[in-house]
C-alpha cells in the first residue's frame, strides 16, 4: 500500500471459485482485515472498493467507512462474516455513497440498517441487498429512492412485497436495473394496477431480477418492459411454470443475457433460441439439485432439442445450440450425474461440446458436464482460444485432456478440474502455463503429494497449496514423513506469487 | 468419409436435413480434426504423446466401481445413480430453499396439464405445546373450512393421546384459534382475507390455544 498512495479503486478476489459450492475449507483464508488496515493507513484517498469471495467483519466495515472520506462504492461478492451492522455503519459513514452492491453474500440480520442512511443523503446511484435475508424497512426504503433522484439500479430482497414494489418502481422511473422481492399478489388488487402503470413509465429498464415467489398471474404487468431488457435473471423464480416463461421470454427479443431454472424445458429453451438471436449468455440452473431420483433436468429438457428430430438427444441439443448461438461467450452446462452420456446414443458428449467451442469462437468461459474422454478436451485445445476459465468435473480419461488444455487454450486464465484422472505427469508438464495463469485448482484427481512437491521445486514463483482432511498429518507433510509421497492429494491450488506461501492459512493447509 | 461431415448413425438419421443449411457450418478448414460419432482413439498418437505409460484409472480410487459404471465402449452403460458427492452439482448452496415444495420423483412437469398454478404449496404448520411440526398442501384446498379439516386431521393423531380433538379452528370460541405469519412477517388470524389472496401472502401457520391469544388481546390492550 505503501507504493500507491493515491490510490482510488482496488479489487481483490480471495477464496477459489469453488468455494461457492464447499470445497473449500471455511478457514481457508481471503481475510479482508489486513486490507483494510493497511489501505487506512495508507491510502487515504480510496473511492472504490471491490471484495470477492472474502471475510470481512463488521468492524473492518466500520473502519473503512470512518477512514475514506471519498469513499463511494463499495462491492461485495460472494462474501462472508459480517451483519447488516457492519451495513449500519457504511450507510451512516460514508457521506458521498453512490453505490453499495451486496451479491450473493452470507448476511446475518441483526436488524435495521436503511434507515442508518441520513435524510440528507442523496447521492445513491446503485443498491443492491437481494442477498440479505431479514426484512427491510419499507418506509425508509421509500423515503431513500424518493430522494436519490440519480438511482438508476435497485435490486431488492424477497421481504420486499409487491405492494412495495409498485410505490417504489412509481417514485423512480429512471431505473436501468430493477431486482423486484417476491412477486406476489392478487392481480384484481389495486397494488398491481398501480404497478401495471408504474411499468409502463419505465423506459429506461434493461435488466430484471428478483422475482421470488412469483404469482404468474401477476407477470403480465412486466411484458411491457420485456422488450428493453438485455439482461433476465428469473432463477430464482421456484414457482413459474414453463408456459408462463416462454409467455414472458417471447417479449424479450434483445436479450442478451438469461439466466433460467430447468423448468423452461426443451419448448421453453427453443423459444429462447428463435427469439433471443441476441443471447450471449445462458445459464439454466437445476430447480431440484439436490432432489432424489428425479430426472436430470439439465440434459435434454435443459437443451433446445430438434423435436421431431432427435428428442432427448444432448448431442444433438448442444449442436443445435452451438449453430444457432455462435455469440455465446459464456456456456455452462451442468448435467446432473456425473459421467451421465446421451441419453439417446449412450455415447459421450465429447462432439456436443466440441460443436460449441467451434462455433462459439468469442467463448471466455465453459463449464462442461456429462461423460466425456479426452476428446472433448482436444476440441476444447484447438477450438477456444478466447477461452480464459474452464470447469471441468468427471471427465477425461487420461492425463492426454488435461495436456491438450494446457497446450491449446493460450488465454486459459482458470482452470479448475474435480474429480478427473489427470495426474502428476501432466501436472509438470503445465509447468510453462502456470505462471500466465491467474490459479489452477485439482481436487480428487490422481495428482500426488510427490508431484506437487516436484512442481513446487522448479517453480519458486507459485503457491502450491494442499489441503488435506486428516488432522493427524498436520506438520507430517512439511518433514515428508507423515504422509505418503505416493498418496493422492485431496485437493490442491496454485497460483502464482511475489510473496510467497501466506501466513493466514488454516493449520491442514500446507504451502509447498 | 471425406472427413467434412458428421458422420451419422442410425440413431440421428435424417438429423441435418432439420438443420437449416444442412451441416455445412462445422466445416472446418482443418483437415485434421474429425469430428466422428465413434469413441475417440485408433487414430494413432498425437502430436501430444508423453511418452509416459498411460495411466489407467487408480485402483485406489475405484471410482468406476464406486458409481457402478462400465467403461463406454460397446455396451449401453447403465445410467449412474445420482451418488452424493461434496460439493455437486455446483450450485450455491442459497439456491437449496427456492422451491415452495420439496420435489417428488414423478413425471417431469412439462407433462402435467395442472388446473392449479402451483406444483403444490407446502407451508409449516406448528401447534402450541407440539414441539414436533408438520407440513400441509394448501394447494389441495380450495376453502378456509377444507383447511380447518386438515388441520384437525394432522393433529388428531397427535391430541389423541391427550384425549383432545379441535373442533371450530375458525369460530375462535373454540379452544385453539388459527393463524398465519404472512409475507411481510407479521401474524395474522386466519380468514379475514380472500381465500387466494390468504394463499399468495400465506408463509407458516400455527395453532394457537385461544387462552395464549387472548392474553395477547389483554396485553396489546395495555
Amino acid at each position: 500500500m505503501a507504493r500507491f498512495p493515491r490510490l482510488r479503486s482496488l479489487t481483490l478476489k480471495g477464496k477459489p471459485h469453488f468455494a461457492d459450492f464447499n470445497l473449500v475449507p471455511h478457514d481457508w483464508g481471503g481475510y479482508a482485515r489486513p486490507w483494510i488496515e493497511a489501505l487506512a493507513r495508507g491510502c487515504p484517498e480510496l473511492e472504490e472498493l471491490r471484495l470477492k469471495r472474502m471475510v470481512i467483519t463488521d468492524e473492518c466495515l466500520e473502519l473503512l467507512a470512518r477512514s475514506f472520506p471519498n469513499f463511494r462504492a463499495l462491492f461485495l461478492v460472494s462474501c462472508d462474516g459480517f451483519s447488516t451492522d457492519g451495513l449500519a455503519a457504511i450507510a451512516t459513514h460514508c457521506r458521498h455513497l453512490r453505490e453499495l452492491d451486496l451479491h450473493e453474500n452470507e448476511v446475518d440480520d441483526r436488524g435495521e440498517w436503511l434507515s442508518c442512511f441520513p435524510e440528507s443523503s442523496t447521492s445513491l446511484v446503485s443498491l443492491n441487498f437481494a442477498c440479505l435475508k431479514g426484512e427491510v424497512n419499507a418506509a425508509a426504503l421509500e423515503r431513500l429512492v424518493a430522494r436519490c433522484t440519480n438511482l438508476r439500479s435497485l435490486w431488492m430482497n424477497r421481504s420486499v412485497s409487491l405492494e412495495m414494489l409498485s410505490r417504489i418502481v412509481s417514485k423512480a422511473p429512471h431505473l436501468e436495473d430493477l431486482g423486484t422481492g417476491s412477486y406476489v399478489h392478487d392481480p384484481h388488487s389495486e397494488s398491481y394496477h398501480n404497478l401495471i402503470n408504474a411499468f409502463l413509465n419505465c423506459k429506461s429498464i434493461k435488466s430484471l431480477s428478483g422475482f421470488w415467489d412469483v404469482a404468474p398471474r401477476c407477470l403480465p404487468a412486466v411484458y411491457p418492459i420485456c422488450s428493453q431488457l438485455a439482461y433476465l435473471n428469473l432463477s430464482y423464480a421456484a414457482t413459474i411454470q414453463a408456459d408462463d416463461l416462454i409467455n414472458m421470454i417471447g417479449h424479450c427479443t434483445k436479450l442478451q443475457k438469461l439466466w433460467v431454472l430447468d423448468c423452461i424445458g426443451d419448448k421453453g429453451l427453443a423459444v429462447v433460441a428463435s427469439r433471443c438471436k441476441q443471447l450471449e449468455e445462458l445459464r439454466v440452473f437445476p430447480s431440484d439439485p439436490f432432489g432424489h431420483g428425479t430426472i436430470d433436468s439439465v440434459t435434454e429438457e435443459g437443451l433446445v432439442s430438434i423435436s421431431s428430430g432427435c428428442p432427448g438427444s444432448t448431442r444433438c441439443s448442444l449442436i443445435t445450440i452451438a449453430k444457432n448461438c455462435p455469440n455465446f461467450v459464456r456456456f455452462r452446462l451442468c448435467i446432473l450425474s456425473p459421467k451421465k452420456p446421451d441419453p439417446l446414443t449412450h455415447r459421450p458428449l465429447d462432439e456436443g461440446f466440441g460443436a460449441i467451442v467451434q462455433s462459439c469462437r468469442g467463448l471466455r468461459r465453459l463449464s462442461v458436464s456429462g461423460l466425456l474422454t479426452d476428446q472433448v478436451f482436444l476440441y476444447i485445445g484447438k477450438y477456444a482460444k478466447k477461452l480464459e476459465m474452464l470447469s471441468v468435473a468427471f471427465a477425461g480419461d487420461s492425463d492426454k485432456g488435461m495436456l491438450y488444455l494446457l497446450n491449446g487454450c493460450r488465454s486459459l486464465r482458470k482452470l479448475e478440474i474435480r474429480d478427473c484422472p489427470f495426474g502428476d505427469a501432466a501436472l509438470l508438464k503445465g509447468v510453462g502455463r502456470y505462471e500466465a495463469m491467474r490459479s489452477l485448482w485439482m481436487s480428487s484427481c490422481e495428482v500426488t503429494l510427490r508431484g506437487c512437491q516436484a512442481l513446487a521445486a522448479m517453480a519458486p514463483r507459485l503457491n502450491v497449496e494442499i489441503m488435506h482432511e486428516e488432522e493427524e498429518d498436520a506438520g507430517g507433510i512439511s518433514c515428508g514423513g507423515g504422509l505418503d509421497d505416493a498418496q493422492r492429494v485431496e485437493k490442491m491450488y496454485l497460483y502464482r506469487t511475489l510473496a510467497g506461501p501466506r501466513s493466514d492459512a488454516p493449520s491442514n493447509l500446507f504451502t509447498l | 468419409m471425406d472427413g467434412k461431415r458428421w458422420r451419422v448413425d442410425d440413431s440421428c438419421l435424417g438429423l441435418l436435413d432439420l438443420i437449416p443449411n444442412g451441416g455445412d457450418w462445422i466445416e472446418s478448414e482443418d483437415q485434421k480434426l474429425q469430428l466422428r460419432l465413434g469413441p475417440p482413439g485408433g487414430e494413432g498418437s498425437s502430436e501430444l504423446s508423453l511418452g509416459l505409460p498411460h495411466r489407467a484409472a487408480s485402483a485406489k480410487r475405484g471410482f468406476s466401481q464406486t458409481l457402478g459404471i462400465e467403461p463406454v465402449g460397446d455396451g449401453i452403460a447403465p445410467p449412474p445413480a445420482a451418488a452424493p458427492f461434496v460439493g455437486w452439482p455446483p450450485v450455491r448452496s442459497f439456491r437449496r430453499n427456492l422451491a415452495p415444495c420439496s420435489s417428488t420423483a414423478g413425471p417431469p412437469p412439462q407433462n402435467q396439464k395442472q388446473e392449479t398454478r402451483s406444483k403444490g404449496m407446502f407451508v409449516k404448520i406448528n401447534m402450541d405445546g407440539i414441539p414436533i411440526g408438520r407440513k400441509i398442501d394448501l394447494s389441495t384446498h380450495d376453502s378456509y373450512q377444507k383447511l380447518s379439516s386438515a388441520v384437525d386431521e394432522l393433529f388428531r393423531d397427535l391430541l389423541a393421546e391427550e384425549g383432545r380433538s379441535i373442533p371450530g379452528l375458525l369460530d375462535r370460541d373454540g379452544g385453539y384459534t388459527l393463524v398465519y405469519e404472512d409475507n411481510e412477517g407479521d401474524r395474522m388470524l386466519v380468514g379475514d382475507i380472500p381465500w387466494d389472496m390468504f394463499v399468495s401472502a400465506v408463509k407458516r401457520l400455527r395453532v394457537l390455544k385461544s387462552t395464549n391469544l387472548s392474553l395477547s388481546r389483554r396485553a396489546a390492550s395495555h
